[in-house]
C-alpha cells in the first residue's frame, strides 16, 4: 500500500531529522549513537519481559506494572536528550550541587520515608514516590569524578588524598544502610572502588581500606544487620540453613533458568513466573523470566548486547579528551556494569542475593530514571 | 579551569584494554553459568519444573488432652490410621487393588465396591479403603511405598497412601460423656464463624468440639494443624530428594502446633462414684465447691459412648442415642428442668424471713395433713400432719401445710424475687453450651403466657416447688451453694486451668462470685441451720447423719405429670427424687444436686448419693493431701541430712 509506505517513510525521516536535532551530531561520533541504540534496544527487551513477568493470566491483560515502566522509560528518555545537551562543564559545575541534593533526599527518606519490604527507602511526593538511593549512586560518580579529575597526573592515591573520596563515598553509604538497603550500599563501594582503582591507587592503601572495611561489615553484622539481612547471606554461604527464605528462591529461580533449557519456553509461556513460584520476579528475579521463555540463546544475546553496550560506554571514556569526561564514562558504564554482575550473579546462585535491580529490566520508576540520567551523562561526557 | 588536561590521559587511556578485558571476563562468567544451568543441567531443572510437584499434606495437629483436677487423664488423642486410594494415580486398578489385598488381607470385591462408590467424586479425593488400621499393617504398606522400592508389577502400589489422622479417645466414655462432649466436622456456618475470627486456624472437614467443654474450650486444645510438603513424581510416588528439592520440601512444611491441655475442674473419683450409683437409672449429679464455683462432678444418665461418634461414626449407635427416648445425648446436668420440689423451700424460708414475714422463734403454723383452700384441699406429704409446726420444723420435716401459708404470706412475685437471688429462672452462665434457664412463675408472666390472671390458689403449688417451678440440676447446685458459702452466687465454670503440652501453665480459668442481698443475713443463717436440721436433727434425711463430713441438705420428691395433660393429673408415673447438700457444715467445700427420675422419694435415693458423692470427693482430696505431705517430708528429711553433712560424698538418702 503506497501511501502507507510514504506514510512510515516520512515518519522515520521525521524521526531521522529529529534525533539530528536532538543530538546534535555535528558535535558526536559515531560510537556515541550506539551507546544510545544498545541502551534502547536493551530497553526494549526489558519491557517485552516485564509485560511477560507480570502478565496477570486470569485476568488475560498486562499489570499496572507494565504501563508505569512504559512511562518511566519514556521520561528517562527525554531526561537522558536533556542532559546529553549539557556540556562537561555544566556538569563539573553542577555535580556537587547534584551529590548534596542527593544527599539530602537520603536524610529526608531517613525521617518521613515510607517502610516496604523491611527497607525505609522509599519518598512519598504523594504522586511519585523516588527511591532517592538510585540518585545517589549518579550522584556519587559525578562528584567522585570531579574530585579525582582535579588530582594530578601519574601519581596513586595516598593516604592524603584517599580521605576525601572515601568520605565522599561513606556519606550516602551509611545514609543507605541506615535505610536497611544493605544492597544499595554495597553498590556504593563497587562505584567507589571502581573509580578509584581506574585512577591508580597505592596497593598498600587498598589492603588497609578493605580490612577496615570488612572490620565495620564484620562488626555491623553482628550488630547492625537485621535478621532477613543475615538470613540472605547465611543462606548464600549454607543453603542447608535456611529452609524458608532466600534458599527457597533461589532454588526457585534456578529451576526457571534451567527449565528455559537452549531456546526457552517461548514468549509468555514461562511456567515459574506464571504459578507465583518466583518470588520479586518483576525486580530482582526478572531475568530468571527472560531465561526461562527464551532459553541460553536469548539470555547469551542479552549478554552480548550488554557486553556492545558497555564497551561503547568504555569507548567514550578512551576518546574522551578530559579526565573529568573519562570519570564520568567508566563510572557510569561502572554502574550499569555492577548492577548486572550483582544482579545476575545473585540469581544465578554465584553471589548473595542483594536486591540490587537489573537495569532496564527490572521493574522501578528512580532506577530506570538514574539510568537514563546516567546515560545522559555519558552522551555528555562524549561531547567536545 | 582544572577541567582540561588534555596532556594528562594517556595514564588513563593506557588502562581502557584492562577495562574491557574485566568486563568480557566477567560477562563470560556469567555466561558460562547459564551454559551450565540451562545446557548442561537443562533436562535435570527441567524435570524438575514439570514432573516434579510439591504435595502439601495436612498434618492434623494433636488436640490437647483433658485431664480432671488432679491431673488424671480423661481424654487423649490416639493415632488412627486410614489407607486411601487416590483415583488420579492409579496407573491400573485391578492390579493395584489385587496388590493391595494380599498385604492387607482385604476382600478384592469390598476394595472395587468402595472406589465404584467413589467415581463421581474428584479424581484427586482420596477414597479411604481401610480405616482404623493397625501399625503392623501400616508399617508394610510403607514400605512398599518407600522412594527406593521399584515400581510395577507385584509391586505397582500407585494411588495408595497411608493418611494418619489424630483421634480422640475418651477413656471413660460413659462416666464424663457430658461433661466433656464430643467432636464432630465443622459446618458450613460455623466454618465461616471461625474462618472470620480465626482465619488460620481452621479448614473445612476440621473435628471440632460439639458439646462440653470440648465446645467450650475448643480453640484452646484444637493447637494449629501443619502442612507437609512431599516431593512425588507424576504419578504420586514419593520420590529421592535433591538438594534442590529438600529446599522446595522444607519450604512447603510446616509443623504442626500441638493443643493445650485442659485440666478441668472435675474431681475423677466423685464422677466415678456418681456414674456407679446411677446404674440403671436416670437422672443428674452435680457437684460444686461453693467458694469459688468451680463443678466437681457434672454427671448425666444415661451416658454415652463418644469414641463410637466422633471418628470413624458407627452409623446405628448415632440413631440410637439421637432418636431413642432414654434421649441419650440430652444433657440432663444443665438441660433437664425438672420441678425443684421440696428442695425449693430453702427460697421460701429465705424470703419469709428476710422480709420479716416470720419470726423464726416465735412464729408457727399448725399442720392437720393439708389445708383448705378454696373448695380445693391442698394435702401435706404427711397424710397424719405435722402438728403445731415451728420454722425449723417446717424446713426440717419439710412441712407442706408450713409453706402454703408461708406462700400465701409471701405471694407469687416476692417468692420469684428471692428465687432470682438463688440463681433460679436464670442461665448459670456456665461455659459449656445448651443451658437451659428454668422457669419461675410470676403474675406477670402468666398474664402473658396464658393472657390469665394469677389465681392465689397456684401459689400453694409453687410455693412447694412444684406446678410451674422448673430447674435445672446445675441451678439446684448454685442455690445448694449460695447458702453453704452466705449468700454469694458463684457461677459454675469447668475450666480449671489451660496447661501447654509440656505442662507449663498458660492460663487460669477466672472464677466469679457475685454478692446478693442475702449477703450474710441472718435469712439464709437460719436457712442454714434449718439444712443441718434435716440431716442431723429431726428431719428428712437423718440416713446421712453417720457420714463424717457433716452434711447438711434438703430431700424433695416431685410429683410428675405427663406433658401434654396441661396439669391435669394425667399418667402421673412414679415421683422423681431430689436432694442438695453441701459439707462440712462448718466450712462448706461441696455442694451437691441430686436427681434420680422415679427415684420415689429423695431422701430414699437421692441423698445416699450425694453422701457417697461427698465421701469420695473427700476421699481423693485426703490421698492427695497426703501425698503432697509425705513428698514434703521426704525432701524435708533429705535436706535436712544433706545440710548436717555438707562435706560427705558418698552419703546415702534414705528412700522412705
Amino acid at each position: 500500500m503506497p501511501p502507507f509506505c510514504e506514510i512510515c517513510t516520512r515518519a522515520l525521516s521525521t524521526l531521522k531529522s529529529l534525533y539530528i536535532k536532538l543530538m546534535n551530531p555535528g558535535r558526536h561520533k559515531i560510537y556515541h549513537h550506539s551507546v544510545f541504540v544498545f541502551a534502547l534496544i536493551l530497553a526494549v527487551i526489558g519491557l517485552f519481559n516485564l509485560y511477560s513477568a507480570t502478565f496477570v493470566f486470569e485476568a488475560g491483560q498486562a499489570s499496572p506494572y507494565f504501563a508505569a515502566q512504559l512511562f518511566y522509560t519514556l521520561l528517562g528518555v527525554v531526561v537522558m536528550f536533556a542532559v546529553s545537551r549539557l556540556s562537561l562543564k555544566h556538569l563539573y559545575v553542577w555535580s556537587p550541587l547534584f551529590y548534596a541534593a542527593s544527599l539530602l533526599l537520603l536524610v529526608l527518606v531517613l525521617m518521613v520515608g515510607a517502610r516496604m519490604h523491611g527497607s525505609l527507602s522509599w519518598l512519598d511526593l504523594g504522586f511519585v514516590r523516588l527511591q532517592p538511593a538510585e540518585f545517589g549512586k549518579v550522584g556519587l560518580v559525578l562528584i567522585l569524578s570531579r574530585y579525582l579529575s582535579q588530582l594530578p597526573s601519574e601519581k596513586d592515591l595516598n593516604l592524603k588524598t584517599i580521605i576525601a573520596p572515601l568520605i565522599l563515598f561513606l556519606l550516602p553509604a551509611a545514609l543507605v544502610i541506615m535505610q536497611n538497603d544493605l544492597g544499595s550500599s554495597l553498590f556504593y563501594g563497587f562505584i567507589f572502588g571502581t573509580v578509584v582503582f581506574v585512577h591508580g591507587v597505592r596497593l598498600r592503601l587498598v589492603f588497609v581500606v578493605v580490612v577496615l572495611l570488612c572490620l565495620a561489615g564484620l562488626l555491623s553484622y553482628e550488630f547492625a544487620l537485621k535478621p532477613y539481612q543475615k538470613d540472605r547471606i547465611v543462606s548464600f554461604l549454607n543453603p542447608e540453613h535456611d529452609h524458608r527464605g532466600s534458599g527457597y528462591h533461589l532454588v526457585q529461580s534456578k529451576i526457571a533458568v534451567g527449565s528455559g533449557k537452549i531456546f526457552g519456553r517461548g514468549y509468555l509461556k514461562g511456567q515459574s513466573h506464571r504459578l507465583k513460584f518466583l518470588p520479586e520476579r518483576h525486580t530482582d528475579f526478572v531475568f530468571p523470566v527472560l531465561l526461562e521463555e527464551w532459553g541460553f540463546a536469548g539470555g547469551a544475546l542479552t549478554l552480548l548486547l550488554y557486553f556492545l553496550f558497555l564497551v561503547s560506554g568504555i569507548n567514550i571514556a578512551a576518546k574522551s579528551e578530559t579526565r573529568f569526561g573519562y570519570f564520568i564514562a567508566v563510572g557510569c558504564v561502572g554502574l550499569f556494569f555492577w548492577h548486572l554482575v550483582i544482579n545476575l550473579g545473585g540469581v544465578l546462585g554465584l553471589i548473595p542475593l542483594t536486591g540490587v535491580t537489573l537495569p532496564f529490566f527490572s521493574y522501578g520508576g528512580s532506577s530506570l530514571l538514574a539510568n537514563w540520567l546516567a546515560i545522559g551523562c555519558l552522551l555528555s561526557a562524549a561531547r567536545r | 579551569m582544572s577541567l582540561y588536561h588534555e596532556e594528562d590521559m594517556i595514564d588513563l587511556k593506557k588502562k581502557v584494554p584492562f577495562i574491557v578485558m574485566g568486563i568480557m571476563g566477567l560477562i563470560i562468567v556469567l555466561a558460562a553459568r547459564l551454559f551450565y544451568f540451562q545446557v548442561m543441567q537443562g533436562d535435570y531443572y527441567k524435570s524438575l519444573a514439570t514432573e516434579i510437584f510439591v504435595r502439601e499434606e495436612e498434618i492434623v495437629a494433636r488436640r490437647g488432652n483433658i485431664t480432671d483436677r488432679h491431673g488424671k487423664i480423661i481424654a487423649v488423642t490416639r493415632p488412627y490410621f486410614e489407607i486411601v486410594m487416590i483415583p488420579q494415580y492409579i496407573s491400573d486398578r485391578d492390579r493395584v487393588v489385587k496388590n493391595l489385598c494380599r498385604v492387607l488381607a482385604l476382600e478384592e470385591s469390598a476394595v472395587l465396591k468402595k472406589l465404584d462408590e467413589a467415581r463421581y467424586e474428584p479424581r484427586f479425593m482420596p477414597v479411604v479403603i481401610a480405616a482404623d488400621v493397625d501399625y503392623e499393617r501400616v508399617a508394610k504398606i510403607k514400605e512398599y511405598l518407600s522412594p527406593d522400592y521399584t515400581e510395577g508389577g507385584s509391586l505397582d502400589f500407585s494411588g495408595v497412601a497411608v493418611r494418619h489422622i489424630p483421634v480422640r479417645k475418651y477413656l471413660y466414655p460413659e462416666v464424663f460423656a457430658h461433661a466433656l462432649g464430643y467432636l464432630t466436622e465443622i459446618d458450613k456456618t460455623s466454618f465461616k464463624q471461625a474462618k472470620l475470627s480465626h482465619p488460620d486456624l481452621f479448614s473445612l472437614g476440621d473435628l471440632t468440639g460439639a458439646a462440653g467443654v470440648e465446645k467450650a474450650y475448643d480453640l484452646w486444645l484444637k493447637g494449629k494443624d501443619g502442612v507437609l510438603g512431599r516431593v512425588v513424581n507424576a504419578r504420586g510416588r514419593e520420590v529421592e530428594a535433591t538438594e534442590d528439592l529438600k529446599v522446595l520440601k522444607q519450604q512447603a512444611t510446616e509443623m504442626p502446633r500441638r493443643g493445650n491441655i485442659l485440666k478441668t475442674t472435675l474431681d475423677f473419683n466423685a464422677q466415678m462414684t456418681a456414674h456407679t450409683l446411677f446404674e440403671g437409672k436416670k437422672g443428674a449429679v452435680v457437684a460444686i465447691d461453693p467458694r469459688n464455683g468451680e463443678v466437681l462432678v457434672l454427671y448425666s444418665s444415661p451416658g454415652y459412648d463418644p469414641n463410637r461418634i466422633t471418628k470413624n461414626i458407627d452409623r446405628d449407635y448415632w440413631r440410637k442415642i439421637n432418636l431413642d427416648e432414654e434421649k441419650f445425648l440430652f444433657n440432663r446436668a444443665i438441660q433437664a428442668m425438672y420441678p425443684p420440689a421440696s428442695t425449693y423451700k430453702i427460697v421460701g424460708m429465705a424470703a419469709g424471713v428476710d422480709l420479716g414475714l416470720i419470726d423464726t422463734e416465735k412464729t408457727f403454723f399448725s399442720c392437720g395433713g393439708g389445708l383448705k383452700f378454696g373448695n380445693r384441699f391442698f394435702k401435706c406429704w404427711k397424710g397424719g400432719g405435722h402438728g403445731r409446726v415451728d420454722p425449723l420444723k417446717g424446713l426440717a420435716q419439710s412441712c407442706d401445710v408450713f409453706f402454703y401459708r408461708l406462700g400465701l404470706k409471701l405471694g407469687v412475685d416476692r417468692l420469684a424475687q428471692y428465687a432470682r437471688l438463688f440463681g433460679f429462672a436464670s442461665k448459670t452462665g456456665i461455659e459449656i453450651p445448651y443451658e437451659q434457664a428454668g422457669l419461675i412463675p410470676t403474675s406477670e408472666w402468666k398474664e402473658k403466657r396464658f393472657k390469665q390472671k394469677w389465681f392465689e390458689s397456684e401459689t400453694l403449688s409453687v410455693a412447694i416447688g412444684q406446678s410451674y417451678d422448673l430447674t435445672t440440676p446445675l441451678q439446684n447446685a448454685v442455690a445448694a451453694s449460695l447458702v453453704a458459702n452466705g449468700g454469694y452466687r458463684v457461677t459454675p465454670h469447668l475450666g480449671l486451668e489451660i496447661l501447654s503440652p509440656d505442662g507449663e501453665l498458660v492460663e487460669k480459668i477466672k472464677t466469679e462470685k457475685t454478692r446478693t442481698q442475702l449477703s450474710g443475713s441472718a435469712a439464709l443463717a437460719f436457712v442454714k441451720k434449718g439444712m443441718i436440721e434435716v440431716v442431723h436433727g429431726v428431719g428428712t434425711a437423718t440416713k446421712l447423719k453417720n457420714n463424717p463430713h457433716k452434711i447438711a441438705g434438703k430431700t424433695g420428691t416431685a410429683q410428675v405429670v405427663s406433658h401434654g395433660s396441661k396439669g391435669i393429673k394425667g399418667q402421673s408415673r412414679e415421683a422423681h427424687a431430689l436432694f442438695i447438700a453441701f459439707a462440712p457444715y462448718d466450712d462448706p467445700q461441696i455442694a451437691v444436686a441430686v436427681i434420680v427420675e422415679h427415684g420415689r422419694g429423695g431422701s430414699a435415693t437421692a441423698a445416699p448419693i450425694a453422701g457417697a458423692v461427698i465421701d469420695a470427693y473427700f476421699d481423693q482430696k485426703l490421698k492427695a493431701a497426703k501425698q503432697v505431705t509425705n513428698l514434703t517430708v521426704t525432701r524435708l528429711n533429705a535436706s535436712i541430712l544433706r545440710d548436717m553433712h555438707p562435706r560427705s560424698v558418698d552419703f546415702e538418702i534414705p528412700i522412705h
